[in-house]
């Protein structure tokens, strides 16, 4: 089983933002989607992931106006990302070593086809379910 | 694999009130390195559940307005699989952990399970930073102060406290200051002990020890300086020390 490709357990298509886009914005789009992560885009190319914890420790600086900071500034540039056909195990391991919240899931060119993360994790390792099966089951 | 929740999950517990204005919640876990922490009542019972996502641009004014209320809790003998469960299906990233009887005993992540999962251990620090809720300042445990022993301090703006005694001496703080770098502060002063008279006796026999509490703000950074300075006399930094 965590031999599985990657693409079996990530949430396709996941939301993104643009590097010059505010915090303000980022902060919005996070909590209206009840997310955590947001890949950072220039021109259609990754160029860094915005966490909720970047979002967190910039707006929390005093005299900080998130409607004023671009996502460039506060993003990390160092990225996880994995191809679609990366095993389970492989990714788990290193999102546990390292401390990683998500992965991104690249396709060609670079392009984002999908996050995986921690929760993501527990759910492929504890039952095994695939992302698809998940939403199947909630929908019904 | 049979790992219990009771073997990945952290100890050391820090806990907010519902009543703690919600800067004060914000400052707290960032300044403890933490993503989320548990809310107990005046009693210390477990009454919700806080995150950074919950106090980033919150309009609430105190914890209990922005909590989550419906949490969901694990107990230190569930097997890790049923903890991952929990956590997995309602989407959540923490847990406080319970014991039979409700009181709160720890906290897992859905990183910890993580890591147990693919044979890591947990990854918690032995003790969070010493919490000082007067100043709202987190400081590191204590260090000698010597080469070998600089890596606690952060490459950073902070303030930085030294101390002399211990070893069966009574304790007291020789000198306070901040800085905009405190790695830097230090290793100006190992380098040439001499320029600083006043700590260059208490290191040269080995006593000098130190204490950092990182703060980017120049103004709170001020303002915890100027308290430890006038609290020495009071015993204000003992009382921290015991903790």
């Amino acid at each position: 089983m965590t031999k599985t490709p990657i693409r079996a357990y990530m949430t396709p298509s996941p939301h993104t933002i643009g590097a010059d886009q505010t915090l303000e914005v980022a902060s919005e789009l996070m909590r209206k989607h009840k997310i955590r992560h947001l890949p950072v885009l220039r021109g259609g190319q990754v160029v860094g992931i915005l966490s909720q914890r970047d979002v967190a420790l910039i707006c929390g600086l005093p005299g900080v106006e998130p409607s004023e900071v671009p996502v460039e500034d506060a993003m990390t540039d160092a990225v996880y990302s994995v191809p679609p056909e990366t095993p389970l195990d492989e990714v788990a391991a290193t999102m546990a070593a390292n401390k990683y919240g998500a992965a991104l899931v690249t396709g060609e060119r670079g392009r984002v086809v999908g996050v995986f993360t921690t929760v993501d994790a527990l759910h492929a390792l504890a039952d095994g379910a695939p992302a698809k099966k998940r939403r199947a089951a909630a929908a019904s | 694999m049979a790992l219990t929740v009771a073997e990945v999950m952290n100890r050391e517990l820090m806990s907010l009130r519902a009543e703690h204005p919600v800067d004060y919640a914000l400052t707290a876990i960032v300044a403890m390195g933490v993503s989320a922490a548990p809310v107990v009542d005046g009693r210390g019972a477990l009454c919700g559940i806080v995150s950074w996502r919950d106090l980033v641009g919150s309009r609430s004014e105190v914890v209990r307005d922005c909590m989550s209320r419906a949490v969901e809790t694990v107990h230190p003998e569930d097997r890790i699989e049923h903890a991952a469960m929990t956590l997995a299906a309602g989407g959540y990233h923490h847990a406080p952990v319970v014991d039979r009887q409700g009181a709160l005993v720890g906290f897992v992540s859905a990183l910890d399970l993580l890591r147990a999962f693919v044979g890591q251990p947990a990854g918690h620090p032995d003790t969070f930073p010493h919490w000082d809720a007067a100043t709202r300042a987190a400081w590191t445990d204590e260090e000698v102060l010597s080469d070998a022993r600089i890596g606690a301090a952060p490459r950073g703006p902070g303030v930085v406290v030294y101390l002399q005694g211990g070893r069966g001496r009574k304790e007291e703080v020789v000198a306070v200051e901040q800085t905009h770098d405190v790695r830097a502060r230090l290793l100006d002063f190992l380098t040439e002990p001499a320029a600083r008279p006043d700590l260059a006796r208490a290191f040269e026999s080995g006593t000098l020890r130190y204490r950092v509490a990182a703060i980017a703000d120049p103004a709170h950074r001020a303002q915890v300086a100027a308290a430890v300075q006038q609290d020495m006399e009071d015993g204000w930094f003992e009382r921290l020390l015991r903790r």
